[in-house]
């Protein structure tokens, strides 16, 4: 239903469940890679919106991430599970933990509940490869952020 | 524990709460349901609704049995599937084809030649929209703690419900009350090829090809109102008409209603009856008919025959022998508070014999039905002076009594009868007919001189009337409404502009706008 046309060749990463036992498995199977769940339906049309972008995500976030969209009026036993009353509903599922819950089709807010759990894609800089320099300063900053007194001391310690 | 949830929601003061608690366990002790709803349309949701609200345990029964084409929907009823909702839609669709032809007259630099509409696309998004509709129904249910089953619940005996599992297992289960609110189906007419060949309102609007050339069968508000929405959306349809069109409306404004689809271009084959239907080698349907009038048989050929000729109660199902519940025909009797021949047995909605069978009237009756029951209520339904409206093009609204009632109830010496033709603003510039855009207020003759009834046809006939019937059922008089300061410019403003009666014999036609 949601495909991007840009990648019509490709194999569609984004999973349409079948079953609750299908989407138990794919749970089980993930591992360490995050769930997003989008509940969708048929006659939403937000939901046929933000389709051809899951498609993006599944494959810019592959190594963090498996994308799987439910279709409310086929499972309404996962939908009432999950309490969702509105579509797209997303969730971030990690190890059978729901992490997160929203609702909407805003591209953004996907993209940005992404990077809160994938870390950031857009910036070639920082993507993949994790430069050192670049990492102590993140962790000085949220020190410094933390524990604002100590700051100074801190720095001077890690120069 | 889902009744005490339903019991901390409802946000009735603790004492009260664990009174009906107490009662509901009691209730709930010898009966696995406080109330057993049959049917989740307009009434059967309202009422079961307003139930749980109150602390009841309630589980609503719903299904739908396909069409003989093999059309089926989702939860809501017949308003929200094939009623009033796409009905809506469907008449808003054909206004707008109408509007995109007066916006060049209004200077719009629009190409309003061979403008068509996309059928099939028009059909998805109403569809789309039902089901999202379905969707917010599940949701409530959920949500307010009515259990929802999707099968036919019938009766063994007054208190015991038998329904399928979805893999066809039989189950069981008891009320304290039963509310049958199933609702009706259109009716086929015994003819030959009649289910074969023909559709109904519960197939047009999810029909999956264009009507193309159509006959509807039946001149009341259903066939009506599709024969003027396949008009607008630019087919071809022809309404048979057996005696009269509009049973049950006031009689002139009927008939203004019909000149106005004549006037549009809807053929109507006037006392004219069905005979027999088949379908041709190029797949089109011969319809073949009889005249009563003159006497003569005939035929013609359509691409879409739609039987518009009455709706049945569905009391088939429910082995309402096994419960004692008395009918008539096909609907269910019932008195004043809504019970049938069995005291804790109840019918509300379209199954009750003789009400009017419309949404509103469901819903308000299955909610103070509900009061009743589980909140010591004793308001009862008022279904007298209940508005309406037939959404043809220009729309006809009503409150209260016809002009032929109130002759027959009062005489016609005692009533007074005030009407006017009007000219809406909007439609000199595209120069739309105003020929049918007239109204009148049935009163008494003396006094204050109550008003027993308001006719209007007109554009957007039912916002016009809201308010007046809300009006009427305070006691409005034509004192009042003479009184009352219209606003400008509308349309509804000319009920406080009405001043010539049918008695004076005055042309009621007016001159200019504004005098």
């Amino acid at each position: 239903m949601a495909s991007a046309a840009a990648n019509k060749n490709k194999p569609k990463k984004v999973i349409t469940i079948q079953s609750k036992d299908d989407f138990e498995r794919i749970v089980a199977e993930a591992g360490n890679k995050h769930v997003l769940v989008e509940f969708f339906a048929t006659w939403c049309g937000p939901c046929a919106l933000i389709g051809p972008r899951l498609e993006e995500f599944a494959s810019e976030y592959e190594d963090c991430l498996v994308i799987v969209k439910v279709d409310v009026d086929d499972h309404e036993d996962l939908a009432e599970e999950y309490d969702v009353s509105s579509m797209p509903s997303f969730l971030i599922i990690k190890n059978k933990v729901k992490l997160e819950q929203f609702v909407g089709s805003s591209g953004e807010k996907v993209q940005t509940t992404l990077q809160k759990f994938c870390g950031k894609r857009d910036d070639i800089n920082d993507a993949g490869t994790s430069s050192k320099p670049n990492e102590k300063n993140k962790i000085v900053s949220m020190i410094k952020a933390v524990v604002p007194g100590k700051a100074n001391t801190v720095q001077t310690e890690k120069k | 524990m889902m009744l005490l949830k339903a019991l901390r929601s409802s946000g009735a003061s603790r004492s009260v709460l664990l009174v009906r608690f107490a009662s509901s366990v009691r209730s709930a002790g010898k009966f696995d349901y406080d109330l057993v709803v049959l049917g989740g349309g307009s009434a059967g949701l309202a009422c079961a609704k307003e139930a749980v609200e109150f602390g009841a345990r309630v589980l609503c029964f719903d299904f739908v049995k396909p069409t003989p084409a093999g059309t089926k929907w989702g939860v809501g009823g017949t308003c929200v599937n094939v009623g009033c909702i796409p009905k809506k839609l469907m008449h808003q669709a054909s206004l707008l084809g109408e509007a995109v032809h007066e916006a060049v007259a209004y200077g719009w630099n629009v190409n309003d030649r061979d403008i068509k509409p996309d059928w099939k696309k028009l059909i998805k998004v109403v569809q789309n929209h039902i089901k999202s509709v379905n969707w917010v129904t599940r949701v409530d249910l959920r949500d307010k703690n009515v259990e929802y089953v999707n099968s036919i619940g019938s009766f063994v005996d007054p208190h015991t419900i038998e329904y399928k599992e979805k893999h066809g297992e039989k189950k069981q289960l008891t009320a304290k009350y039963v509310v049958v609110a199933v609702g009706g189906r259109p009716r086929y007419p015994p003819i030959k090829g009649a289910i074969e060949h023909g559709i109904t309102s519960d197939d047009i609007f999810s029909y999956e090809k264009e009507p193309g050339r159509t006959l509807v069968v039946g001149a009341g508000y259903v066939g009506l109102e599709c024969a003027c929405f396949l008009k607008g959306l630019g087919y071809d349809p022809t309404v048979m008409v057996r005696s009269i069109v509009l049973r049950g409306f006031d009689r002139q404004m009927s008939e203004f209603l019909a000149a106005m689809m004549t006037e549009r271009g809807i053929t109507f084959l006037n006392t004219t009856i069905p005979k027999e239907v088949e379908r041709n080698t190029d797949g089109k349907l011969l319809v073949k008919y009889h005249n009563t009038t003159t006497n003569t048989d005939g035929s013609d050929v359509f691409d879409t025959v739609l039987w518009a000729i009455g709706r049945k109660g569905l009391i088939e199902d429910l082995n309402l022998g096994a419960a004692g519940v008395q009918t008539h025909n096909d609907k269910i009797i019932a008195d004043h508070t809504e019970a049938t021949s069995v005291p804790h047995i109840f019918a509300v909605g379209d199954i009750i014999y003789g009400r009017p069978e419309l949404t509103p009237v469901a819903i308000l009756s299955g909610r103070l039905l509900a009061r009743r029951l589980f909140a010591g209520s004793t308001q009862l339904m008022d279904y007298t002076d209940v508005a309406t409206t037939v959404f043809t093009p220009l729309e006809y609204s009503c409150v209260g009594m016809s002009e032929e009632m109130a002759i027959e109830r009062l005489g016609a010496e005692n009533i007074e009868v005030f009407h006017g033709y009007y000219k809406p603003t909007e439609f000199f510039i595209p120069q739309k007919s105003v020929r049918h855009c007239y109204l009148k207020a049935v009163a008494e003759v003396s006094g204050d001189q109550k008003i027993l009834g308001l006719h209007y046809i007109g554009p957007v006939a039912g916002e016009v009337i809201q308010g007046f019937a809300a009006a009427l059922k305070s006691g409005l008089t034509v004192k009042t409404l003479l009184n009352t300061v219209g606003i400008h410019p509308t349309t509804a403003e000319e009920f406080t502009r009405l001043s010539i009666t049918k008695r004076s014999g005055v042309d009621p036609t007016p001159a200019s706008c504004c005098s």
